[in-house]
């Protein structure tokens, strides 16, 4: 806690911030890349937001009381900013969120940065169909292991929740993938 | 068909990929990207003609008070004295004390000094007298 609070602390210093950044860059772009391209599917969309972020958290900075660990509030900006990107791109296209999510799937196969067989496009068909905090739950636990404490705080949902969220989601999933 | 089950499935990894160098690029592209104003907290600025402002009304306010202090102090001290016209004016209408009454109700100690005034009072209305032309008048107004 002590060392995050002199790395704020050097993001914040005009003479340090440069160099901070580029720790703080080194450090999660790679799992924010994840977390995000798990939400948007697309690599493009997925470099767009992952730039939206970088800046977000650049400009925020200031307002960042550490209330939270700037993990979950990195991550909570990174959601929410592929989520706004998913509705914007399904409302500028006149189509639903889910529409949108599935054609990007029907993508999939011809996307030159997904290197995937039958079984994961079918699970990502599944995921689609769930109800969207089961989606980011479940995205977050199986594909980026993120501990449920972890998960806790980037959603701001309780433990027991999310485990409900994930279990269900587990059981429409095989239900899902069993019936196709 | 065989039921499918999540956890007895090998680990179904995303399949996501990513571009060649795409992390390394990604960083120095950033950067360029990054606004450039400060992120340090922001300091709250006055503008120069607004401080000067402050100061010119400040010098005007100690002015003002400072002309208002004799006014001031004169009412006050106007308040606190009877003036003597008022109170001879007072004596005359709401007493019912004539001279000589009055006298006698003057301490001993004053009465010495109004005689002394009397006496130089007596000398002036011999010199009156003698270089008065109207000297009639003044003994039968006596």
């Amino acid at each position: 806690m002590q060392e995050e609070k002199e790395f704020i602390t050097r993001l914040l210093n005009p003479k340090t911030q440069n160099q901070a950044f580029q720790e703080l860059l080194h450090e999660y772009q790679k799992p924010l890349y994840n977390h995000i391209r798990n939400i948007v599917l697309s690599h493009d969309d997925a470099d767009d937001v992952l730039q939206n972020t970088f800046v977000k958290v650049f400009q925020n900075l200031k307002n960042f009381k550490g209330e939270s660990k700037l993990f979950s509030w990195i991550y909570r900006i990174a959601t929410n900013e592929a989520l706004t990107f998913l509705n914007q791109k399904a409302r500028k296209s006149g189509i639903s969120s889910v529409e949108l999510q599935n054609k990007a799937i029907d993508n999939l196969k011809a996307d030159i940065y997904f290197d995937g067989n039958e079984i994961q496009i079918k699970l990502q068909k599944a995921i689609v169909a769930l109800p969207e905090k089961q989606q980011l739950v479940f995205k977050m636990k199986y594909f980026e292991e993120l501990k449920y404490e972890e998960i806790s705080e980037i959603l701001g949902t309780s433990v027991g929740a999310l485990k409900a969220s994930y279990h269900h989601a587990v059981k429409k999933i095989e239900a899902f993938v069993t019936s196709d | 068909m065989k039921p499918f089950k999540l956890d007895q499935e090998p680990k179904i990894d995303s399949g996501f990929k990513t571009p060649e160098h795409y992390f390394e690029n990604f960083a120095t592209n950033l950067i360029q990207k990054l606004p450039k104003e400060p992120i340090a907290e922001e300091t709250k600025v006055v503008s120069i003609s607004r401080k000067r402002k402050t100061v010119l009304m400040t010098i005007a306010a100690i002015l003002v008070l400072s002309l208002m202090i004799p006014i001031a102090y004169q009412v006050n001290t106007k308040n606190k004295e009877v003036d003597t016209v008022t109170l001879e004016n007072y004596l005359t209408e709401e007493t019912t004390l004539n001279q000589d009454e009055l006298i006698g109700e003057i301490e001993p100690e004053n009465s010495v000094i109004i005689s002394k005034t009397k006496e130089i009072e007596t000398e002036t209305l011999e010199d009156i007298l003698v270089t008065n032309p109207n000297i009639e008048n003044l003994v039968i107004e006596n």
